[in-house]
């Protein structure tokens, strides 16, 4: 599996179109594109996205808990969407777990942590401090 | 220009479904992976989000728009209305013929008046105005120009030939099919101009109403037309008849053809090998059906003769008369002339003029049909009205003829007498229906109390209900019920009728082994003499499934039955309970 880079750094996200992203980190890449994309906006896929950027933008999460809980619920919404419709049978591409909790919550920005394993779950990327 | 596909066929974003952005984006998927099986082109990658979901809606647009194309290539879709790009399909349909350049002409029909009983050449190309934009050209079924004989000659047979009319005291005329171009609508008795100098022309008249050829709005009838007159459109079966006459008139309301083994095909016979002659009638009714034509005639005064002092004469009539409305004294429309009948004050005789094409009674309602009149002079002792002393000393008076014709019958007749249109071995006769002429139709009905029935309204559509009547299209009560609701009725009880088949518009039929001239009073005694009976045949069950009414001279079954309603014979009776 091959697919374009995209880079999130620092706060900036853009396309590498020279650069290629591949095996499980493409599946990888797709639910972190998930997870920021709101939920609604594509016409193929009306489950498509989460829901936890509109309920920031909208001043819905109000505390960590409530943060807690939206990441909770970004990370299950990302993990159904990416099994309904993946279409690789590689089981280490699968996305097998997604892994979310705040980091941080200052009213002004909210950090999150996450983790994805695949579904053979020899595959771990990136850290959860609280499971 | 070239064709906008995308604004004429693509449809708005909002028309295509997630059902087909999905089933698309799937098809392409599958059909990249073919060829790229390692692309990543999930859902939120780089690839699928900004490739291929682009991708999938111009395909899922695209597929829309071919269904939209191939639906205005399926003539069926069109004909049930359903047209995306009504310039294209109007071009398409024109590659089946159905709107050849003859029938996108308007058409109608026309009356050339002279002040002269006199020969005359008209030139084909000569082109008849009628006001701004609407201009005709003559509608000739043969080569050559257009010939005007006197009145009383016979024209030649697959000839440009029509012979004047007497239509008044000073004025002669031919009635004949025009062809063109009509911008505004040519009403009847609109007068015209034309660019090509005749000699004693005095006037040109529009007879009818004229057709425009093709209206904007009828697409899909033309679509429909097009279903059924694909195949064949000749005289040579039923159907391409239809389909023909369809297609070069059509302000035809109703055209039904006759074949051997119809009951109503007397004119067929079989020889003696076995074989029936190919013989057709083809019996047709237009918009025009009941069109009033009044017109004038010169009868001869004979003081003799059984009956006593008379007028005598050819009723020598421009248009192939369906009913007489009255038959009246020129100088003085009051005086009472009597009751027309074979014993009556006034008496037509009908015979043939062609017994080898059309014998007896087949002749009927087609120009193949030719007429006599007597009028008894209307006193016994002391004359309401003198005749004219002629300069040779013969005597003469005039006397109007009102009547009603449809002028489109004999246009089709010399239209389908021309020799290119005839096939070999068919025999052509173009006719009239055979009317029931309804003496009354009285129709029964309730209503609600407060409620104010428009009866008027009701009458005008029974009316024309009956006027655009003729086989294929048969007679259904219900079309009377619909217009008695409609005219707030609460209910119809019952609708009586009092009708007879009118056989000729003459009261008595001469055989072909009369030889006599009826023009005058000896000849017309003695052809009287001679005659047979055309007693009107009671028939009050109008129903199309009715049994066949057969005589001796003709039948009237199904497929050659008409009906004439007047107006004022429709009769409405409320009951109260």
């Amino acid at each position: 599996m091959e697919g374009i880079k995209v880079n999130f750094l620092n706060g900036e996200i853009y396309i590498e179109p020279g650069e290629k992203v591949t095996g499980f980190d493409a599946t990888i890449q797709n639910a972190l594109v998930n997870i920021g994309t709101r939920r609604g906006t594509d016409r193929t896929y009306s489950e498509k996205g989460t829901n936890i950027l509109k309920r920031a933008v909208e001043g819905k999460i109000v505390g960590l808990n409530v943060a807690n809980h939206e990441t909770q619920l970004a990370a299950i919404d990302t993990l159904f969407f990416s099994r309904e419709y993946e279409t690789s049978t590689d089981l280490s591409i699968r996305l097998g777990n997604v892994y979310m909790d705040t980091l941080s919550y200052d009213n002004g920005r909210l950090k999150i942590n996450s983790a994805f394993t695949n579904f053979s779950e020899t595959i771990t990327r990136g850290t959860v401090t609280i499971l | 220009m070239a064709l906008d596909f995308i604004s004429t066929y693509f449809p708005d974003i909002a028309d295509v479904s997630q059902t087909q952005l999905f089933s698309a984006r799937q098809r392409l998927d599958t059909v990249l992976k073919q060829k790229y099986p390692n692309l990543d082109t999930r859902p939120n990658s780089v690839f699928g989000d900004l490739g291929l979901a682009p991708y999938a809606y111009l395909i899922a647009a695209h597929e829309i728009a071919m269904e939209r194309f191939m639906s205005d290539l399926d003539l069926e879709q069109v004909a049930n209305g359903v047209v995306y790009n009504c310039d294209f399909v109007r071009k398409y349909i024109q590659n089946f013929a159905t709107v050849d350049q003859t029938t996108l002409k308007s058409s109608g029909v026309i009356r050339l008046v002279f002040c002269a009983n006199d020969a005359y050449t008209i030139d084909r190309r000569a082109r008849f105005l009628f006001d701004t934009g609407n201009e005709f050209t003559l509608r000739l079924a043969n080569a050559g120009s257009l010939d005007i004989l006197p009145v009383g000659s016979v024209p030649t047979p697959y000839t440009n030939q029509y012979a004047l009319k007497q239509i008044s005291e000073t004025e002669y005329a031919i009635d004949i099919g025009v062809v063109g171009t009509m911008v505004t609508q040519v009403s009847s008795s609109a007068v015209g101009t034309t660019d090509y100098l005749i000699a004693d022309l005095t006037s040109i008249l529009a007879v009818t109403n004229f057709e425009f050829g093709l209206p904007p709005e009828s697409l899909a009838t033309l679509a429909a037309k097009t279903r059924e007159a694909f195949y064949s459109a000749t005289l040579t079966t039923r159907s391409g008849a239809n389909n023909y006459l369809a297609r070069e008139f059509p302000d035809l309301y109703a055209t039904s053809p006759i074949l051997p083994g119809d009951t109503a095909a007397i004119r067929a016979a079989v020889n003696p090998l076995g074989v029936a002659n190919g013989k057709m009638d083809i019996c047709v009714q237009s918009s025009n059906f009941g069109t009033t034509v009044s017109q004038t005639i010169q009868l001869a005064y004979s003081f003799t003769g059984a009956s006593g002092p008379a007028y005598y004469g050819k009723l020598d009539l421009i248009e192939v008369p369906q009913v007489i409305d009255s038959i009246q004294y020129a100088g003085d429309a009051a005086v009472n002339l009597g009751v027309k009948g074979p014993t009556g004050k006034i008496t037509i005789l009908s015979k043939s003029n062609n017994f080898a094409k059309a014998p007896f009674l087949t002749a009927a309602y087609s120009p193949y049909e030719d007429y006599w009149i007597r009028i008894v002079a209307p006193s016994t002792g002391g004359f309401d009205f003198n005749p004219i002393n002629n300069i040779n000393g013969s005597q003469y008076n005039y006397f109007t003829i009102n009547y009603r014709a449809d002028p489109l019958v004999k246009v089709v007749s010399d239209t389908l007498g021309s020799s290119n249109l005839t096939p070999i071995g068919v025999d052509v006769l173009v006719k009239g229906y055979t009317p029931i002429y309804i003496n009354s139709l009285l129709v029964t009905y309730t209503k609600k109390a407060g409620i104010r029935v428009a009866i008027e309204t009701a009458r005008t559509e029974i009316y024309n209900y009956f006027k655009g009547l003729g086989y294929n299209k048969i007679y259904a009560a219900s079309k009377i019920y619909d217009a008695m609701y409609y005219a707030g009725a609460d209910d119809v009880v019952s609708i009586s009728v009092n009708s007879s088949i009118q056989w000729s518009i003459a009261d008595k039929l001469i055989p072909a082994s009369v030889t006599a001239d009826p023009s005058g009073q000896t000849g017309f005694n003695s052809a009287y003499a001679a005659s047979l009976p055309l007693p009107p045949t009671v028939y009050n069950n109008l129903s199309a499934t009715s049994p066949p009414e057969l005589t001796t001279f003709s039948v009237m079954e199904a497929r050659n039955r008409g009906y004439y309603l007047p107006l004022e014979n429709i009769l409405f009776s409320e009951v109260i309970y």
